[in-house]
């Protein structure tokens, strides 16, 4: 198969056309501007379908975890019996907590950045994020909420591969490239989507202590 | 024969603000990864605004109140 005279013969991950030696090369030129971000965007990826996978075991570790707590953190004025920490990335961890209120159990997902960075200093390194008194509800939400922020994180990869075609190629189709790294962003973020919509019984909240 | 010396005109030296800052610029002055920083617009705890092809940017007064301790 031929564009524009040139055989199409290149193939790259997660697209199903193949591309001329000149998009390969803009291709190759494109995903190596976005590849750190790529790679950021797939190790939270990852790790999100690892807590996807696992799911039951994060829900038992709150549920029926022994009451002596291995850390205890502070946000929003309470203290917060560390279960597991859910996702790590640089400088910053969300962590799976729970308390104690009046005999009840009450669960909650805890931010925490490195204390020395410029947001930790101003507004405080611990922030609760979400509260429920219902497990699965909040780990599901929590993760659809993840979901969501890594489709954003996937958008803006794509629109910086398109400033960077435009910039480089100008004047030139290279539709095709733009749209073999959207489809290698979508395949990223799309696998394991095992979370299901749940009731707004999550609380949001914002403040950092 | 004296030869003059070419001089260089320096333009004036501007010290204008930026009015808004890439992802990457945000996250090292909030000292965090990128993905907190998408985090915190997915939170509406930062607000952010697209450029022409649709990439995101925040404005400094945005980075600025958050910065504040008040």
């Amino acid at each position: 198969m031929k564009r524009n005279g040139q055989p199409c013969e290149h193939t790259v991950p997660n697209y199903s056309g193949r591309l001329t030696d000149a998009e390969f090369l803009a291709y190759n030129s494109v995903f190596g501007a976005v590849e750190g971000d790529f790679k950021e965007l797939s190790t939270v990826a990852s790790a999100l379908a690892e807590v996807e996978k696992s799911f039951s075991q994060f829900v038992n570790a709150a549920t029926v975890s022994p009451e002596i707590a291995s850390e205890v953190v502070e946000a929003a004025g309470a203290k917060w019996d560390v279960v597991k920490p859910l996702l790590k990335v640089a400088g910053c961890e969300m962590l799976w907590c729970k308390r104690h209120v009046e005999g009840a159990a009450n669960y909650g997902i805890v931010e925490r950045l490195d204390p020395d960075s410029p947001l930790a200093r101003a507004q405080g390194a611990c922030s609760l994020q979400m509260t429920s008194l219902d497990a699965p509800t909040l780990l599901r939400d929590f993760l659809r909420e993840q979901r969501e922020t890594l489709g954003l994180y996937a958008n803006d990869i794509i629109a910086e591969a398109h400033e960077r075609i435009a910039e480089k190629y100008p004047g030139q189709d290279m539709d095709r490239v733009a749209k073999a790294v959207e489809a290698r962003c979508a395949k990223k973020i799309s696998s394991e989507q095992a979370t299901a919509p749940t009731q707004a019984r999550t609380r949001r909240e914002g403040m950092r202590v | 024969m004296e030869v003059a010396t070419p001089t260089t005109i320096q333009p004036p030296v501007e010290k204008r603000e930026r009015l808004s800052y890439s992802i990457h610029e945000a996250a090292e002055l909030l000292g965090v990864d990128y993905y907190s920083v998408y985090r915190l617009i997915q939170r509406k705890k930062l607000r952010a605004c697209r450029a022409l092809r649709g990439k995101l940017l925040i404005p400094r007064t945005e980075l600025l109140k958050l910065l504040s301790t008040e």
